[in-house]
């Protein structure tokens, strides 16, 4: 049992801190909540693609520094504390990385792999999953892709699909078997699809906060190589499940809205002296001492799931577990936010006058997503109760 | 980074879980509680040959010289066993505040003593939170003419009182300074009435009238005293942290069997979603329990004061696990209020624990300090 980084693995903290409050000192970029999903800059992944900070855990044989996910979750923590714009590598190197290694053929490895580590042209992906009648339920996906010859024929529609309108490619989920005697779970397929093929059209969908981040994607007859598959026919589903704890592991849920935190700490920290005396602040004291024991909570979980994995083990419980927690903090650091600050904190970005640094309310508003996407509150409770703890399905 | 135990650690675990396991079942653990001594004897004897009660002191006092961690990992253990033993107020109280304060000539009078568990030792501390004025309970202290200490006054809640051979006071003197020092049990002007409590465990009421400490009995004094309660009361805090995790993972796998168990609607209760979601609740807050806890436990076995870390565990375990056990409550459903069923003697000892050293709004006003509030 041993709580401690590595020398190693606090030069390289040393390292990603000391570059990121450089960029921070050069204005390169905002620091404002969520920007490392949303905050697309090529130039800012090629600066860390240089560092060899893309693909950190990723084998030395497809360009990456064989390190740990321990490893990479440090660098990561420092990147997200100041929501370094990690927008265009973000998806790429998170999750499709990782699957292509898995399940790609040589091709598809050589062609993105590369390119993803090196932040070149043509590698910011999105993901193509959830469809209208198909969210928890993704199994039940109804866009189809049947094949023809060398070609498969995309026909549907999906949604939810974040930063789709700026992404190069998409990583999609379709039905490929259309006999109804084989479990649904055994119908889909997993393909690499060019977002600005002809038939695919992106429309956007704006969000209670009034931000553009997702999008409804159609596929109207959209011809796609047949070595656009990923892995095997009828496996897309199994296939999805493996990748998924990587999505649930990220410290990004539980860094999102760093910003937040460090705003309502400077808001605390200018209250008069006769403010510091009420009351009110017995309580401010009271609930930021709870956000800083579960903030403590959330590191320690992600930390952990890290390095379950690099002990190579299947985190599935414990990932879940880990994105419950950390989605459920970042509601409350904002709400909690908001109280503290009061009706003043209902003024967004963009007012005449008063236009806040940080965007409390916009980040209230985002709120809901955090316990949706990615697998929905409930969905992960199932998981823990079945898989965790056994219980009967 | 390491989430796991050593191999020798895992070794000592497996061991405690074997020895609980077959010494005390749950009901020998009921026979013991509702005993008049309130512990066995017998166990005891066991647990000091083992070398239980002197894991981490030192070898010349007959002690093994082991780490924090082994000691908390064996609090994880009894917390799931819910073993009632002198163990915590012995060795861990009394023991940990000689050997921080204590002189040398003391520490070679008492250690051995108490590690051996031929003597039991326990602790009277002062008030946790306020109370009305005139329940304030204290012992205070003032100086004979021959320089002995005489301590008046009434300590709450001391456990074991009635078979402790020594009992060592936390005593304020007039100008409310503290004073540690031990007087034996059967000093005359000390009574021992016993209380009837949440957990049946067996604690005492102690009251002083006129008894007299010599001076070399007083083990610190002023801010000596004052830092040595506060790094005894921080190390037993985690190590009430560690009994805690034992006792809500013990709650979850039994509210999880029950609940895999018992059937209504002609399915086991534990397929509808609102108990799997009840459950996973629990899981996720066990975990997080699981995890400060240890952090607070290693910080302090690699020698850091671990204060804070502490805090936030005691903070973290109290809320979490007198949740848990409310809500194993629940979904056992009537079963599980009666006394015959073991569920409920961890909502007793949550609620308990909870309140020992300190619940979370205390532990919060301390964090909030911590970082800079």
């Amino acid at each position: 049992m041993d709580f401690e980084f590595t020398e190693e693995q606090n030069e390289l903290r040393r390292q990603v801190r000391e570059f990121v409050e450089s960029e921070v000192a050069a204005g390169t970029f905002e620091v404002t909540s969520k920007a490392i999903v949303a905050e697309v800059s090529k130039s800012f992944s090629r600066k860390m693609a240089q560092r060899g900070w893309i693909g950190i855990n990723w084998p030395k044989e497809y360009g990456g520094q064989g390190k740990g996910q321990v490893d990479k979750m440090i660098m990561l923590e420092e990147m997200y504390r100041y929501q370094a714009p990690t927008g265009y590598h973000f998806m790429a190197e998170r999750q499709i990385g990782p699957a292509l290694m898995k399940f790609g053929t040589e091709e598809q490895k050589k062609e993105f792999l590369p390119r993803i580590v090196k932040a070149e042209d043509g590698a910011m992906f999105c993901l193509l999953f959830s469809e209208p009648d198909a969210g928890s339920d993704l199994a039940a996906v109804a866009t189809t892709a049947g094949k023809e010859g060398d070609f498969y024929i995309v026909n549907g529609q999906k949604v939810w699909t974040s930063e789709g309108h700026l992404s190069d490619y998409g990583w999609l989920l379709a039905k490929t078997s259309f006999d109804e005697s084989i479990p649904k779970h055994q119908t889909c397929s997993e393909f690499i699809i060019d977002m600005k093929a002809p038939g695919v059209t992106i429309r956007p969908l704006i969000n209670i906060a009034g931000e553009h981040s997702f999008n409804e994607v159609f596929f109207d007859n959209v011809k796609i190589p047949a070595t656009s598959l990923v892995g095997k026919e009828g496996d897309g589903f199994k296939q999805i499940m493996a990748q998924v704890d990587y999505e649930r592991s990220g410290i990004e849920r539980l860094l999102q809205n760093y910003p937040v935190y460090t705003a309502l700490r400077k808001y605390i920290a200018e209250m008069t002296p006769e403010d510091r005396h009420s009351d009110y602040y017995g309580w401010i004291k009271d609930v930021m001492a709870q956000l800083e024991i579960e903030f403590n909570v959330g590191r320690l979980m992600c930390y952990n799931t890290a390095w379950i994995i690099d002990q190579g083990k299947k985190p599935t419980s414990q990932a879940a577990i880990s994105k419950a927690f950390c989605t459920r903090y970042e509601q409350k650091l904002n709400d909690t936010a908001m109280k503290i600050m009061g009706p003043s904190s209902t003024i967004r970005k963009g007012s005449e006058t008063l236009s806040p640094a940080i965007d409390v309310a916009a980040c209230y508003l985002w709120g809901p997503s955090y316990t949706l996407q990615g697998g929905s509150m409930e969905v992960l409770k199932n998981i823990i109760a079945q898989r965790g703890l056994g219980l009967p399905r | 980074m390491d989430f796991e135990l050593t191999p020798e650690q895992n070794m000592l675990k497996k061991s405690f879980q074997e020895f609980l396991a077959k010494e005390c079942p749950f009901d020998v653990v009921r026979e013991i509680r509702k005993s008049d001594m309130g512990y066995s004897p017998k166990i005891w004897k066991k647990m000091a040959d083992l070398g239980w009660l002197g894991l981490v002191f030192e070898e010349k006092y007959g002690g093994s010289e082991g780490a924090f961690l082994d000691l908390f990992v064996l609090f994880e253990e009894l917390g799931k066993a819910q073993l009632p033993s002198p163990l915590f107020a012995s060795p861990v109280m009394a023991g940990f505040l000689i050997s921080e304060a204590g002189s040398d000539a003391q520490k070679e009078a008492y250690l051995p003593r108490l590690i051996d568990g031929k003597k039991i030792f326990t602790v009277a501390l002062p008030d946790e939170t306020p109370v009305p004025a005139g329940r304030k309970t204290v012992i205070s202290t003032g100086r004979n003419p021959d320089g002995d200490y005489i301590l008046n006054g009434e300590a709450l809640l001391v456990p074991h009182a009635d078979v402790a051979d020594m009992i060592l006071f936390c005593a304020e003197d007039q100008n409310r300074s503290p004073i540690l020092c031990l007087a034996d049990s059967k000093s005359s002007g000390l009574r021992v009435s016993a209380l009837r409590t949440i957990t049946e465990e067996r604690k005492f009421v102690v009251a002083c009238a006129n008894v007299r400490v010599s001076g070399k009995n007083v083990i610190a004094e002023a801010d000596n005293a004052k830092a040595a309660l506060e790094r005894m009361k921080t190390k037993a805090m985690v190590l009430k942290c560690g009994e805690m995790i034992g006792g809500f993972k013990q709650v979850l796998d039994m509210t999880v069997n029950y609940a895999s168990q018992r059937k209504q609607f002609g399915v086991p209760i534990g397929k509808f979603q609102a108990i799997q979601h009840f459950c996973a609740e629990m899981a996720i807050d066990l975990q997080g329990a699981q995890l400060i806890a240890y952090q607070a436990a290693s910080a302090i076995s690699s020698g850091a004061s671990g204060e804070v870390e502490a805090a936030m565990a005691k903070a973290w375990c109290s809320d979490t696990y007198v949740n848990a056990t409310r809500i194993s409550q629940q979904i056992h459903g009537g079963i599980g209020f009666t006394d015959e069923f073991a569920v409920g003697l961890y909502f007793k000892h949550a609620k308990e624990s909870e309140l020992m050293f300190g619940h979370s709004k205390i532990k919060r006003q301390h964090i909030a300090n911590a970082i800079g509030l």
